[in-house]
């Protein structure tokens, strides 16, 4: 990647992390149809490849490396498979909902 | 010679300011440290001014550092030009010597890069837990912030102080920095911290997190109109401390950051609510604090401004706005908020150096910094 597609790669998986934590039906989603999901967050997989995501014991791990994310990545190019870690727990606090009602799922939202 | 902690009022600066918020049992100390590491990495290589780190106890709000000079001392090691700043020590909490003694050991460490920022201290079960009246809070830093800088600047000293007691002490190891490092204090909404801090000579940190930045444009003005320069060039100098992400759009970074400031709001607000049933003479206004922030909203804090959150433009815009309200000096950005992963923190990071700081530079040469110069 070239620093400008890894500004983009990074900024789309800080989008995808984030929705993980803070939506359940996100998760639910991205799990069900991970190429649909990482689409709307900018993560476009090439057709005749397939996303694979990653919630185990290192997943946590691979978000303390933003290298290793984007290395990992660019393998599928000549894997076929874009992987990516997204662990739904620890992080953020999900139970932390400030009712404002402008936070809704922004991106989802738009995406359905 | 190292560089001093005062730059000229023409030279916008952009550092780091770490707060953990990082709950035990949820989120990996080890981790967030090795983030911050790599982050001071990025921020020495790009030139930025500071990285800073906050000291706490106890709970989530910023409990994971009660020795920021510990952090920075590792962060002295990896790095090469950055300056390392406390923010802030809280020398109610230490005796002078200690603090005197250990940071000249960080400023030797760090071959004379050390920016010291003090703070009162505000959280009543950090006082409670160290067995100190928040009453005398006031008397108490400032007794102990003077004794550290005489530490400093001579031999032999002696000090008679209703908190501790010196004898013809000389500090070991003597500073890098002549006089010792450069001084900042931070200031709330207490007035008179904002004029001492002038009339002492000293930096000013600001934390602009509660309320419209502009609001506190008077008291900034009021440090500004009571400094008294303690040397030659000396100069009043602000810096002000504000969550930032930096997104793709607006509509991305807000998606990424309210869930983190929402952390960061509820982390906060449950050591605020220690104010809840607790009042002192010393500290006017905040009885009731961890009420009062219950008002506020990821939304409303970046409405407000007490946080920065959007795509470039919106940022650019935004920074130019709270500089040109209170004519700082240069901002630390508060990048860690939310118990953040490192990729989501490094991406922040990268697209604002990349995208925003360029900018920024724009600044610089400003007409009114040109007259600055020639005038000077």
């Amino acid at each position: 990647m070239n620093a400008p597609e890894r500004q983009r790669f990074l900024a789309s998986y800080a989008t995808v992390l984030t929705s993980t934590w803070s939506s359940r039906r996100f998760t639910e989603q991205l799990r069900r149809d991970p190429r649909g999901v990482l689409a709307t967050c900018g993560l476009c997989v090439p057709d005749g490849s397939r996303a694979e995501i990653i919630d185990g014991p290192g997943s946590a791990g691979v978000l303390t490396d933003p290298d290793a994310a984007v290395t990992l990545w660019e393998r599928g190019w000549t894997t076929g498979t874009f992987v990516l870690h997204v662990p739904t727990t620890p992080q953020p606090a999900q139970a932390a909902r400030w009712a404002d009602g402008r936070h809704r799922e922004p991106l989802l939202d738009a995406a359905s | 010679m190292a560089e001093t902690g005062s730059a000229g009022p023409e030279t916008m600066r952009h550092g780091l300011s770490f707060l953990p918020d990082g709950e035990p049992g949820r989120h990996s100390a080890v981790d967030y440290f090795a983030m911050l590491r790599r982050l001071s990495r990025m921020g020495d290589e790009a030139g930025m001014s500071h990285v800073k780190m906050t000291e706490h106890y106890l709970l989530a709000y910023g409990g994971f550092c009660p020795s920021p000079l510990g952090f920075l001392a590792s962060i002295a090691g990896i790095t090469s030009r950055i300056r390392l700043m406390t923010g802030c020590l809280l020398p109610a909490f230490h005796h002078p010597l200690q603090l005197a003694s250990d940071t000249a050991m960080l400023d030797a460490m760090s071959g004379g890069r050390v920016d010291i920022g003090v703070a009162r201290a505000y959280m009543p079960y950090e006082f409670e837990a160290f067995g100190l009246s928040m009453d005398s809070s006031r008397d108490r830093f400032d007794h102990a912030v003077a004794a550290m800088e005489r530490l400093w600047r001579e031999e032999s000293v002696t000090v008679t102080s209703p908190f501790f007691q010196l004898t013809d002490v000389t500090s070991l190891p003597r500073p890098v920095q002549p006089g010792g490092p450069p001084v900042w204090v931070a200031a709330v909404r207490s007035p008179e911290s904002f004029v001492n801090a002038g009339r002492e000579g000293r930096g000013l940190l600001v934390t602009p997190s509660i309320g419209r930045p502009e609001q506190m444009a008077p008291l900034v003005q009021s440090y500004r109109d009571s400094y008294e320069p303690h040397f030659v060039g000396d100069h009043p100098r602000v810096l002000a401390s504000l969550p930032l992400y930096v997104g793709r759009t607006d509509q991305q970074a807000r998606a990424v950051a309210d869930p983190l400031l929402a952390h960061y709001l509820r982390v906060w607000t449950r050591s605020a609510d220690h104010w809840n049933k607790t009042s002192s003479a010393d500290y006017q206004g905040y009885t009731g604090m961890g009420n009062a922030l219950r008002a506020y909203s990821p939304a409303r804090l970046r409405t407000d401004g007490g946080a920065i959150v959007g795509g470039v433009d919106h940022v650019v815009e935004r920074i130019e706005q709270i500089q040109q309200a209170l004519e700082l000096d240069g901002f630390l950005w508060q990048i860690d908020f939310g118990a953040v992963d490192a990729v989501t923190a490094t991406a922040n990071l990268e697209l604002f150096l990349d995208q925003v700081e360029p900018r920024l530079h724009c600044w610089d040469t400003q007409p009114a910094a040109v007259e600055w110069e020639a005038a000077s």
